[in-house]
């Protein structure tokens, strides 16, 4: 399989959910937490108010409306987890996760996609306006440097992680060959053994701090 | 990289002056500007940001994104800064502040083909080589340029030095995403697989480019000038023949693949009379028909062409 094949249809779907319940994992945590730091800020990204949406239904609107690479759901990961550690005072939380999530999947599609819609399109599907998009991405790319490229290493390590989620949720199905994502992808990722496997070993270090 | 809102950070217009206007692309002017704080001359790269449809032009955020990673690289232009503002009408631009260099080699060309002159072979030589490891570098990072051409490498014409620029039309092709488009790449220095049609395609289009200003820098012509993608493909088919399934397997199943007239290949000695032996050879292993048989840039670095080259300072 060549790198720059698409995924099957039947796994990526299966990342919108690992992702999701990560992000709810994350949000509803912080959300707890929130009394604890006192140097949070409040970003353009906050609303007001919690949407009434949920993180699970506002993904799958977003993967059905973005059509996307799904190969962008995971780089926009990439890209919030870069966020959040450039920024540690603004972490996900349920007032903040929306915004960041339609703002990364829009910024990963541009970098990683040739044809992709525009600003306005991801607005209509993020339910904000235009304007608000706009001022949005530029704070995204800034808060992340502008570092948006991702290197098969590191997609595969986050691939990694989300595979464990999935644990987290279908403990039982871990064999399926179709949820297991690492091994589906891992086709992909050969661009460059020595940074794969640096790459991976560095990643682990991380997430098992 | 200036965050927006950033307090206390001097705007573009505090930071700068503007000199004089280089140049203009899609999305923006670019200007020759002198840093006020250190009196450094720039290059100032104006983005207009659409603001109503748009937002940050994807060539803007992939140029910045890449360049961050590559910039360390001397063959490649060096993106120091990018700094947000406001214009007139108070609309956001972003400003990209490069290092100036002071010609490229499409003007550095057209300066001998107006002169008379040929350029010497070492500094093809010299030229190439650089180009090659610049390239080489670019891909050895998953990248690809894909809008390689005389004009958008920058040169320093007092110490030949060559750098790769305008990474707008690069991407990272190391993570599977959707079909790329054919729509790269100005005509005459497009590879065959992206004219007829290939939707995944490889650092190869990037070496067929640097083959084609191999060409051009020793005959001071292009190689293939073509107005449109039929007559591009013909202007190919007429100096290396028409390809078939024996030279290149799959070509007939590319998307824009019709029956073309036949022609049988020639000597690219023809073409490029003054190249020397060692420079035809590496010249046809850049110009092959199957990408996967092209060589790399790596590789390319490598080759006997540049075994006389003093490459210590390169």
């Amino acid at each position: 399989m060549s790198i720059a094949e698409e995924e099957s249809p039947s796994v990526m779907p299966k990342v919108i959910t690992f992702l999701c319940s990560l992000l709810e994992r994350v949000a509803e945590s912080n959300d707890h937490n929130q009394h604890l730091q006192q140097h949070q800020k409040i970003s353009v990204f906050h609303g007001l108010t919690r949407p009434n949406i949920s993180i699970q239904c506002y993904l799958e609107r977003i993967f059905k409306y973005a059509n996307c690479s799904p190969s962008c759901f995971v780089v926009a990961y990439v890209y919030l987890d870069r966020f959040t550690q450039r920024q540690p005072s603004l972490p996900i939380n349920s007032f903040n996760v929306h915004r960041l999530l339609i703002t990364s999947v829009m910024v990963a599609a541009k970098f990683m996609d040739d044809m992709f819609y525009n600003n306005a399109h991801y607005a209509k599907v993020g339910g904000i306006t235009k304007v608000e998009m706009n001022f949005l991405e530029l704070d995204f790319l800034f808060g992340l440097g502008f570092h948006l490229n991702v290197t098969p290493g590191t997609f595969q390590a986050y691939c990694v992680h989300l595979q464990r989620e999935m644990l987290l949720i279908q403990p039982l199905n871990f064999s399926d060959s179709t949820l297991n994502l690492g091994q589906s992808l891992k086709a992909h990722l050969c661009f460059n053994e020595d940074e794969c496997s640096h790459q991976k070993q560095k990643q682990q270090q991380q997430l098992a701090v | 990289m200036e965050k927006p809102g950033g307090g206390g950070v001097l705007s573009a217009k505090e930071a700068f002056e503007k000199l004089e206007k280089v140049g203009e692309g899609t999305y923006g002017k670019v200007y020759r500007a002198r840093e006020k704080a250190t009196g450094k001359i720039v290059a100032l790269k104006k983005t207009r940001l659409h603001e109503d449809e748009e937002g940050v032009p994807p060539t803007t955020l992939r140029e910045v994104s890449i360049l961050r990673m590559l910039s360390r690289d001397p063959h490649v232009v060096r993106l120091m800064d990018v700094k947000q503002g406001q214009n007139k009408e108070g609309k956001t631009v972003l400003y990209l502040v490069f290092e100036y260099m002071d010609t490229d080699l499409k003007k550095f060309i057209r300066s001998f083909r107006q002169t008379g002159q040929t350029v010497p072979p070492q500094t093809i030589k010299s030229l190439m080589y650089q180009l090659c490891k610049g390239v080489a570098f670019c891909h050895g990072h998953g990248i690809l340029h894909r809008d390689l051409k005389p004009h958008n490498l920058l040169m320093d014409p007092k110490t030949m030095m060559l750098k790769i620029a305008d990474l707008g039309l690069a991407r990272a092709f190391t993570v599977p995403i959707k079909k790329y488009t054919h729509e790269i790449l100005t005509l005459w220095y497009r590879a065959p697989e992206v004219l007829l049609g290939a939707t995944h395609y490889s650092m190869a289009v990037d070496i067929w480019s640097v083959g084609c200003i191999f060409a051009e820098l020793v005959t001071k012509q292009a190689l293939f000038p073509g107005d449109s993608e039929l007559q591009q493909l013909l202007h190919i088919f007429r100096l290396l023949g028409t390809p078939n399934e024996d030279v290149w397997p799959g070509v007939s199943k590319l998307m824009n693949w019709h029956e073309y007239p036949q022609w049988n290949p020639q000597s690219l000695s023809t073409a490029v009379p003054s190249l020397d032996e060692l420079g035809l050879d590496l010249l046809s292993q850049m110009l092959k028909y199957e990408p996967s048989k092209r060589i790399s840039a790596k590789k390319a670095m490598e080759h006997a062409y540049f075994d006389d080259l003093d490459k210590r300072h390169l």
